[in-house]
């Protein structure tokens, strides 16, 4: 390309335009090569450490303990820390105390603190679940601090630390935590409250009449996924609420037929979503008494009410095959006697 | 239930997590028994088609490509391994799947996270003696 065509002002800036996506691409290509290096260097490292320590590791988790190296070298301590918790993960019982063994004989309780108190993102999350597994006291305080943390993992993985090593203090100070921060994965808080056991379910029900209305449907939707048994009395005192949120999760906890009264008072709620679980609700605790309510719902406006007002008379336990054959001959709504066919052929009862 | 023609001291591990897998082979080893392995379903369904019965077959539910109910079937159907026992090894969070695999055909199950002599003890009750 002569100098008397690149003098053209647009042939000069698509030539340099050219150029430098060329050498953009070049510099592009040549980083994801070094990146692939470092993965590949990377990941023979933590082969090789795992070659070394997976046999010592294993040894320990039948119930032998080996001989250690003194220390576990610097550029060792990841890779050895992502096997171990993944172990730990794997494994319970005695298994679970022989890997802690190893990690105390090794002062890992220490590097994890230090980690702790210096590590990027990552390394935090590792020390705050080895100290977790430990059971180390030293790390209770700061465990509490990163419970409070903004970022979710990190700080729901400290107050699964935290209880571990002291359930009850842990509870006490960590129990609104669990109850009003919805950035929690709700799963993962029900299985941390679960490890802890009844202890959990005894400081749930006590706490829970004391929360402000605003935390309550959360908190309602935790009690219901751990199947808590709530008071009566402050099931009854939900089921007066005004709110739809709040007597939705309040009509899925009930189990007891001592609601029923107040249920019954909801049948024609405005709100779809609370008329859906009064159905279900009668499903579960109703008796005679409630098939004249479930006949009106099952000619409800919206389809999930009619639904479960179907399924309900289904599971009245006073309500036999044959009254519900009767009760199908007997209705002139085209949409009742749909829907009652429909889930009586579900259950095998067509 | 041994199968008359099963190696009597091998036991067939399907598991695609290789830290569980290599604890396994680790304690099974140590109690005397030959350990084959396969990392996914279509390779358990290969070895089955190709290999001897082992004396047992420690099998995960959740594998790539073909599942733990579906390897129970090829066994329990095939002329040689119809008679293999079969401990399925699942996840606490699906218990679910217990009922299912027993109603498939599996012996027995272990829940994950397992302890390594409770699994033991569940096995020794379908293995033979190694030593």
């Amino acid at each position: 390309m002569g100098s008397s065509t690149l003098s053209d002002p647009y042939v000069a800036a698509a030539f340099w335009t050219g150029l430098g996506a060329l050498l953009l691409t070049l510099l592009l290509s040549l980083q994801i090569i070094r990146l692939r290096i470092l993965l590949r260097r990377r990941e023979r490292r933590d082969q090789a450490v795992h070659r070394k320590w997976r046999p010592l590791l294993n040894t320990a988790i039948v119930g032998e303990m080996p001989r250690l190296p003194s220390t576990l070298p610097k550029k060792e301590i990841q890779p050895f820390l992502t096997l171990w918790l993944h172990l730990q993960f794997s494994l319970r019982g005695e298994a679970q105390e022989a890997l802690n063994e190893i990690a105390r004989r090794l002062h890992i309780d220490e590097i994890a603190r230090r980690m702790l108190a210096h590590g990027n993102r990552a390394e935090k999350l590792s020390a705050v679940l080895v100290l977790g597994y430990m059971r180390d006291p030293q790390a209770w305080e700061r465990l509490l601090h990163f419970a409070a943390d903004k970022d979710n993992l990190l700080s729901l993985n400290a107050v699964w630390g935290a209880l571990r090593i002291n359930p009850e203090a842990g509870l006490q100070k960590l129990l609104p935590s669990l109850l009003e921060r919805q950035d929690w994965a709700m799963t993962r808080v029900v299985s941390i409250l679960q490890e802890v056991g009844e202890g959990a379910h005894r400081a749930l029900t006590t706490m829970i009449p004391t929360l402000p209305p605003e935390h309550l449907p959360h908190a309602l939707r935790l009690v219901e996924a751990m199947r808590v048994a709530m008071p009566t009395s402050l099931l009854i005192q939900l089921l007066r609420s005004d709110s739809p949120t709040l007597l939705v999760t309040a009509l899925r906890c009930i189990n007891t037929p001592e609601p029923l009264p107040q249920t019954r008072a909801l049948l024609r709620h405005e709100d779809w979503r609370v008329r859906v679980q009064v159905a279900k609700a009668l499903g579960r605790i109703g008796n005679r008494d409630d098939i004249a309510g479930l006949i009106a719902l099952l000619q409800d406006s919206e389809w999930w009410v009619r639904y479960r007002a179907a399924q309900a008379l289904t599971e009245l336990p006073e309500f036999s095959l044959e009254d519900i054959q009767r009760l199908r001959n007997a209705l002139n709504d085209r949409f009742a006697v749909d829907m009652l066919s429909q889930v009586m052929a579900e259950r095998g009862l067509a | 239930m041994q199968n008359a023609s099963a190696s009597p001291l091998s036991v067939f591990v399907v598991e695609d997590d290789d830290n569980i897998l290599q604890v396994l082979r680790f304690m099974l080893q140590r109690q005397g028994y030959q350990v084959a392995h396969a990392s996914d379903g279509r390779a358990a369904r290969a070895h089955i088609e190709a290999s001897k019965p082992p004396a047992l077959v420690l099998l995960d539910v959740m594998l790539p490509y073909v599942d733990g109910f579906e390897i129970i079937n090829i066994i329990r159907t095939h002329p040689v391994w119809a008679s293999v026992p079969i401990v399925m090894l699942t996840a606490k969070t699906m218990e679910h799947d217990i009922v299912r695999a027993l109603d498939a055909g599996a012996n027995d199950y272990v829940l994950k996270p397992f302890q390594p002599n409770e699994l033991l003890a569940r096995l020794r009750r379908f293995l033979p003696p190694s030593r």
